[in-house]
């Protein structure tokens, strides 16, 4: 630790748990400058935007909802697990939480600033934003949407800060470092705790309240986002279960989320003490049931009209299975949620680590037909137009295809001996798959549907009737990433995200699990 | 019941007093070179004659008829626009498009009356398929709006109101018909359309970043006059006109019964099953009067394909 | 005495020959149009035909006609009677502005009109906007099966709950700031 005094006044547990609060290393200083860098990027492209208008982007009158809009479903789907996984988990008293249900929550918050901030970039006419309040009606989603984001704001800002208040006094009490805004930050929002009989009894009260109210919330809200597709006649977005279709995949994406982070964070700030091994299989357990749900949800919402092919569902379910939407959409299936529970499970398996031992999945056998796949992909890739005028082509292309299949099907075997060896690779392999799919599949529920309407695209430039993103709508793309990843960044330097208060409760209480992981974890 | 010369005279001289009466009460007895006949104000409804009336403007003789008590003038909210577009006699020219496109200033790319060309199955000749704002009764996009952009008024229309608009598209999402447009950018303007201070029964001048669609031109039809498509359409297919009237007229001066053109027709609305109970009617493309769109070009069946 | 006598005579004659001029040159010189509403709602439209003197003509073709919004709709045809009417009933769901009766003579045409109604300028009542929090009912002939305060009651009931019970939270934390 740079300070001694900081080691005086803090247990070695507390300065651990602090260091990050006060170390800020160059890596810090890179990474706040890169992600401004990004947020003023996105600043240029918006303001182009606002000064030429929405045509700057590729949305046009058929496709006219795109990336903003699959970034507000993805961000609020995110924004998701924070408050609901960290109420059940409280609820349902699984003491392995303490240590990471503060990063849950934070995600929660820094994701909904985003997500609510998408709409505002999305909108024609963002000057006239407070005609919602003026004249806005009720019957509309977009109303409800706004309540019921307001609502959730609200409420898992106070189920992020209630449970920080006791941390907050113990950096008020015995923080002397930092600037003095930071102090008087530190002693507002502490609210005179002391941490007396009668405090810790109402933050009890307050806490058992907010667990139980944040989960119909936060199933409320993802609900209500799906319903801003749900509650239109498109072919693809008229459906009933598009509630809890969305309220599952937001699950899923969320729990991936926070794996993500809290890999993140154990690796930056060194906090292999209290983020263990353990919490990880458990998240990924967690990751793998939520997936499996959300598999299920959406093999319920493409059959259904798959086998019945109506007239108006023919033409968003052929583009999505074989049109040219099929590589999104089986990329999504596949690589967003089959491998990221095989990733989870298999090494959990105990003879996927004889597999090793076999010659053919030895690392020059792997990485032989790692070459091949290459290989051939490289030449279907360049050889598309010449080959594709001979005859029978077809066939040696899709034969060719089948080969990397294969071949990459068999490297994947031979990395599940390198995951089951080390299961936090895999698990942030996974989860990092797992939200890149979802940003992808909230992508192919969108476009899909609107590139097909009722009537026949007729009379309109061929792009119009294609859905392709512009420099413009990535770049603010990337700025909102950025911006929730500084969000969260400047929170944990803020505040500890790992709770001070509740994983000492832990320790001193006998027969719990985190008391076993932390004791046997080497000391600090 | 006979009334006297000098008690007409002097009921004349009141109405000549309260001149503010519409022009159109005092033009009620026509008269083409014969006696007129002229109402009696103690029993309404009846018209009886009366020599060397005074002449008005336009050789008609300035009279009025007291309202009848059992047939009140129409109220208010008993307007309700509708429109007929006869399938059989559109030939595609897009006529109603340009005129519409002219008339109202509408941005480049934008079609409020769009012609389709569809067909509905591979045996059906294909036809082409006049799509203005169906004005539905229950409207997906009125539903939706969030600020009351966009409503339905007592008579049927549902206009769109660019100054309140915040520009969500959610409408544009709701709509089944791809009837809505959205300024993508700030819309070429021109003076004549500048000249006119924005209001929603013209809807220009036009503006960036807000959703606009085809309103049925109700300026136009506040002066008696028909929509700009339905004047300009050559062959007479669309007619406009009211419901409770029961009446539509088209370009070609031809005023039917609404109920029974469609009644004795097989009208149809556009996609009854969604339930959005469109104001348009169309007559099935049966015994058409010109010939049919060549069949081979643009695939053009209901389910959306590129085109 | 004779001279008397022809003259008579020569008056009758006269008489005679305009009588039966008169007679046959019957033009019709009057429409007269009555409209009569029967108890079932359906409206008759009578038009009488008279010559000069006042005598009704039978069998002329009287064409009636209504006034629309847009134009003249051709109502039907219909001859008149040995009163000299002619009668024609408006179909109740017909809302004309005016009829027309229009009977033709080798003179000229004779032309009779009743208005029914006025012709009114249609101005919109209806400007939505925060009439609709009001009272939601702003959009008459808008399809709705349900209640209009059905919605603001259920979502202020739910809103309502959960934000007083987060203000049941803050006063736990506002008692947490002042406890000793």
């Amino acid at each position: 630790m740079r300070s001694p005094q900081l080691r005086e006044q803090f247990s070695d547990r507390e300065v651990q748990l602090l260091s990050s609060l006060t170390e800020s290393g160059p890596g810090f200083y890179g990474l706040v400058g890169f992600l401004l860098a990004v947020i003023a990027w996105g600043i240029i492209a918006y303001s182009i935007q606002l000064r030429y208008g929405l045509g700057v982007t590729g949305l046009r009158d058929y496709v006219m909802w795109g990336v903003y809009i699959t970034n507000f479903v993805f961000f609020i789907g995110v924004s998701h697990v924070g408050a609901l996984m960290s109420a059940i988990l409280r609820i349902t008293g699984a003491e392995w939480r303490r240590p990471i249900t503060r990063m849950a929550e934070a995600i929660t918050f820094a994701s909904l600033l985003m997500g609510a901030l998408m709409p505002v970039v999305d909108m024609g006419r963002p000057d006239r934003i407070l005609n919602v309040l003026l004249h806005g009606r009720l019957p509309s989603p977009i109303l409800w949407d706004i309540l019921s984001i307001t609502t959730y704001l609200t409420g898992s800002t106070l189920f992020l800060y209630v449970p920080m208040i006791p941390d907050i006094a113990l950096l008020r009490d015995r923080f002397a470092q930092g600037p003095a805004w930071r102090r008087r930050l530190y002693t507002v929002l502490a609210l005179g705790w002391k941490g007396t009989e009668e405090q810790r009894h109402r933050l009890e009260t307050i806490m058992a309240v907010m667990a139980v109210l944040i989960i119909p919330i936060a199933v409320s809200v993802h609900t209500v986002v799906s319903w801003i597709f749900g509650m239109t006649l498109r072919a693809g977005w008229n459906s009933t279960i598009f509630g809890p279709y969305f309220v599952s995949g937001a699950l899923f994406s969320g729990a991936a989320a926070v794996v993500t982070a809290m890999a993140a964070f154990r690796w930056a700030y060194h906090l292999e003490d209290y983020i263990t091994e353990s919490h990880f299989r458990r998240m990924g357990y967690l990751v793998i049931a939520l997936g499996l749900i959300y598999a299920y949800f959406t093999f319920a919402e493409y059959l259904t009209p798959a086998y019945k092919m109506a007239t108006h569902e023919r033409g968003y379910l052929t583009a999505v299975f074989s049109g040219p939407y099929a590589r999104l959409f089986w990329f999504t299936q596949i690589v967003g949620v089959l491998l990221p529970v095989l990733l989870l499970t298999l090494p959990r398996i105990s003879w996927v680590r004889r597999l090793g031992d076999l010659p053919l999945f030895q690392p020059r056998p792997i990485l032989a037909a790692l070459a091949t796949a290459t290989g051939i992909s490289f030449f279907l890739l360049i050889s598309r137009s010449p080959v594709a005028a001979v005859e029978n082509v077809d066939t040696i292309r899709t034969v060719a295809l089948w080969v990397v299949f294969a071949l990459g099907g068999w490297s994947f075997l031979g990395l599940l001996p390198i995951f089951h060896t080390w299961p936090i690779t895999a698990a942030v392999v996974a989860s990092l798959l797992v939200n890149i799919g979802a940003w992808m599949k909230r992508f192919v529920i969108i476009v899909p549907t609107l590139e097909n309407p009722f009537l026949p695209i007729q009379n309109v430039p061929v792009i119009w009737a294609i859905y392709k993103p512009t420099w413009v709508e990535w770049s603010i793309t990337a700025a909102a990433l950025a911006g929730f990843v500084l969000i969260y960044l400047l929170f944990s330097k803020l505040f500890p995200i790992v709770s001070i208060w509740e994983t000492r409760e832990a320790v001193m209480e006998p027969h719990t699990v985190i008391r076993k992981e932390v004791s046997d974890a080497p000391g600090a | 019941m006979r009334l006297s010369r000098r008690a007409f005279l002097k009921w004349i001289a009141v109405l000549g007093g309260t001149a503010s009466l519409p022009a159109g009460l005092n033009r009620l007895i026509r008269r083409k070179g014969v006696p007129a006949l002229v109402a009696d104000a103690s029993s309404p409804g009846r018209l009886i004659h009366l020599d060397h009336l005074p002449d008005g403007p336009d050789g008609v003789a300035l009279a009025s008829a007291a309202p009848l008590p059992a047939q009140p003038a129409l109220e208010t909210s008993q307007r309700r626009w509708v429109m007929v577009i006869d399938l059989s006699r559109c030939d595609g020219c897009r006529a109603c498009t340009e005129a519409c496109t002219a008339m109202h200033f509408v941005p480049p790319g934008q079609e409020w009356i769009k012609v389709y060309k569809m067909q509905d199955n591979p045996a059906a000749a294909p036809y082409w398929f006049p799509r203005p704002c169906m004005q539905c009764d229950n409207p997906p996009c009125v539903k939706v709006c969030p600020v009351s952009a966009t409503w339905k008024r007592e008579d049927g229309i549902v206009i769109q109101d660019t100054s309140r608009c915040i520009g969500c598209r959610f409408c544009i999402a709701a709509c089944p018909y791809s009837a809505r447009y959205f300024n993508w950018v700030e819309p070429p303007h021109t003076p004549e359309e500048l000249s006119r201070p924005y209001s929603t029964d013209w809807n220009y001048p036009h503006v960036k970043g807000v959703t606009e669609k085809c309103i049925f031109c109700p300026g136009l039809v506040k002066e008696g006059k028909l929509p700009a498509c339905v004047q300009a359409c050559p062959m007479g297919a669309i007619y406009f006109g009211d419901q409770v009237e029961d009446a539509v007229t088209n370009s070609q001066g031809e005023t039917v019964r609404f109920s029974e053109l469609v009644s004795n027709n097989a009208g149809y609305r556009f996609m009854e099953e969604l339930g959005t109970e469109p104001r348009v009617y169309y007559l099935p493309p049966r015994k058409r009067i010109y010939p049919a769109p060549p069949a081979e070009s643009e695939p053009a069946a209901t389910g959306g394909n590129h085109p | 005495m004779r001279l008397g006598r022809n003259i008579v005579a020569f008056g009758v004659l006269v008489a005679l020959m305009g009588y039966v001029l008169a007679a046959s040159a019957a033009e019709p010189a009057k429409v007269i149009l009555e409209v009569q509403t029967d108890p079932d709602g359906a409206t008759q439209v009578v038009a009488k035909v008279v010559d000069d003197l006042g005598n009704p003509i039978p069998e002329v073709m009287i064409n009636f006609k209504a006034r629309m919004t847009f134009g003249w709709l051709q109502l039907s045809e219909a001859s008149t009677d040995e009163e000299g009417r002619a009668r024609i009933s408006l179909p109740s769901s017909l809302r004309p502005q005016e009829v027309v009766a229009e009977a033709s003579g080798e003179t000229g045409t004779v032309q009779a009109a009743i208005k029914l109604r006025e012709a009114h300028v249609f101005e919109p009542a209806v400007r939505p906007g925060r009439a609709i929090l009001r009272h939601l009912s702003p959009q008459p002939g808008f399809i709705s099966p349900y209640p209009d305060s059905v919605l603001p009651l259920v979502l202020g009931l739910v809103l309502g709950t959960i934000w007083a019970i987060y203000g049941y939270v803050i006063w736990h934390l506002v008692r947490i700031r002042s406890s000793p």
